[in-house]
């Protein structure tokens, strides 16, 4: 029969042995925040991406120092960027329920977010999505000149505000040159596009 | 073991192997069986004396502190700050720069205007989140006025939802104080006691509630706290407020 001291010994290692597997198996948990994390499709800005609710197709970035928006009685109005303006053209379709709340951010190399600025009522954050009809617009991003790294377009369908387990798309934008135009942008209301001829005649 | 467990030690702490056998030993072993073992001696005289060099100690640390100061409560609030002055917490940096008074039909608007500057995250924090961790009030009544709303300097038309991480920008925040609730008269009196329609919009402010008009108003004062990030139930991260205050500042208003 071993001493006492040698059995508890023996206790006192089998304890701190069984703490740290406890501990290190706690890193396979997954958080309850990403177990409700918006299911992403990922794709680039050159094909469409499409996730279980809608479909999004990037058509076009434009990065700027001013913008151009409508103002009050047919006027427009010049509105200057703290940093710069990041205009991202996209068509985006519903696929099967309306989509009321398309929520849009721009993350960029370093994965810090910028959300959707939100001032603007010709933007397509402001749009709602009916199932099968194509909306043609643009989504304004505020950024820092130099924080403006290989942004990618995250759209999630956030209904009734709520993100968790949402359809969520996020394109590359594959912007390359990221240097603003001293040109301001237009930013043009929001255009349903039903189909290739009607974006011809019209 | 046996060394280990003699009297003495039982009664200092104990043998750390062997409880049982302490707790069998101590039953019998009362104090009175060993004298010298407390720390307050017996001799009387020997007793006067330590009480007394204790009492020297004490007064001595008592004066040492009240010659450098005295003692200051942890959140004791800072300096108010001037106009201009960064003020910043763990999530922004706020600088506020002038306060206007705006007065329509419904009450009247305290706006100010300010530099926000988000630095503790790499997100967007919403209006509500910065709102959140000031605490204003109407100069000279010192009533607290609730919530600012928030709009870009170079877009009066816009309101803002989020300041984004990392970007320095001039915001106006807005204070608003309803002179009367409109739905008030809706309500009988009974209901009014009971709080009318705080139910739906939550407890008037203070300013509200005393009937603050325009015309009391000379200044606005701000205090930031301190925020820090706790987790709520489902995993979010979620900012609040602290009772630490960070900075304060007054602004006269400008009548406009």
């Amino acid at each position: 029969m071993s001493s006492p001291v040698v059995r508890r010994l023996w206790s006192i290692v089998a304890s701190v042995v069984l703490v740290v597997v406890i501990v290190a198996l706690q890193r396979f948990l997954v958080s309850d925040q990403d177990q409700l994390d918006p299911i992403a499709t990922s794709g680039t800005a050159d094909a469409a991406v499409a996730t279980d609710d809608f479909t999004a197709e990037v058509a076009e970035t434009g990065v700027a120092t001013a913008l151009e928006v409508a103002g009050t009685d047919g006027t427009t109005q010049e509105v200057e960027a703290n940093g710069v303006w990041v205009v991202v053209w996209v068509r985006v379709t519903s696929e099967h329920t309306p989509i009321d709340t398309m929520y849009a951010e721009l993350r960029m190399d370093d994965d810090t977010l910028y959300s959707e600025r939100g001032w603007f009522t010709d933007s397509l954050g402001r749009s709602d999505f009916s199932p099968g009809i194509t909306v043609y617009g643009a989504f304004v991003f505020e950024v820092p000149r130099d924080r403006l790294d290989r942004p990618a377009l995250l759209l999630t369908n956030a209904s009734g505000l709520d993100r968790r387990l949402g359809a969520q798309a996020d394109i590359d934008l594959g912007l390359t040159d990221p240097a603003p135009s001293d040109a301001p942008i237009a930013l043009l209301p929001p255009e349903v596009q039903m189909g290739d001829t009607a974006d011809a005649s019209e | 073991m046996v060394t280990c467990c003699g009297r003495l030690r039982m009664i200092r702490g104990g043998c750390p192997l062997r409880p049982v056998h302490f707790l069998l030993v101590v039953h019998h072993a009362g104090t009175d069986e060993n004298p010298g073992r407390s720390l307050i001696p017996q001799n009387r005289l020997a007793r006067v004396a330590v009480a007394s060099a204790a009492a020297a100690v004490l007064a001595v640390a008592i004066g040492g502190v009240a010659v450098f100061g005295g003692l200051e409560s942890a959140d004791a609030t800072p300096r108010p700050s001037s106009p201009g002055d960064e003020m910043r917490n763990t999530l922004f940096a706020l600088t506020p720069h002038e306060a206007q008074l705006v007065t329509d039909e419904y009450g009247f608007e305290i706006h100010v205007r300010a530099d926000v500057e988000v630095h503790g995250v790499d997100e967007p924090v919403t209006v509500q989140t910065v709102g959140s961790t000031m605490v204003a009030r109407v100069l000279p009544g010192g009533q607290e006025i609730r919530f600012p709303s928030a709009s870009a300097v170079r877009y009066p038309a816009s309101t803002t939802f989020d300041f984004q991480p990392h970007m320095r920008d001039e915001t106006a925040l807005i204070w608003s104080v309803a002179a009367d609730s409109p739905l008030d008269d809706l309500f009988t009196e009974e209901e009014t006691a009971e709080g009318g329609d705080a139910e739906l919009f939550g407890p008037k402010d203070e300013a509200t509630e005393e009937g603050v008009t325009a015309e009391d108003v000379e200044g606005i004062e701000i205090r930031l706290h301190e925020a820090e990030k706790i987790q709520t139930r489902d995993g979010q991260d979620l900012w609040v407020d602290t009772p630490v205050v960070v900075g304060v500042v007054e602004l006269s208003v400008e009548r406009i």
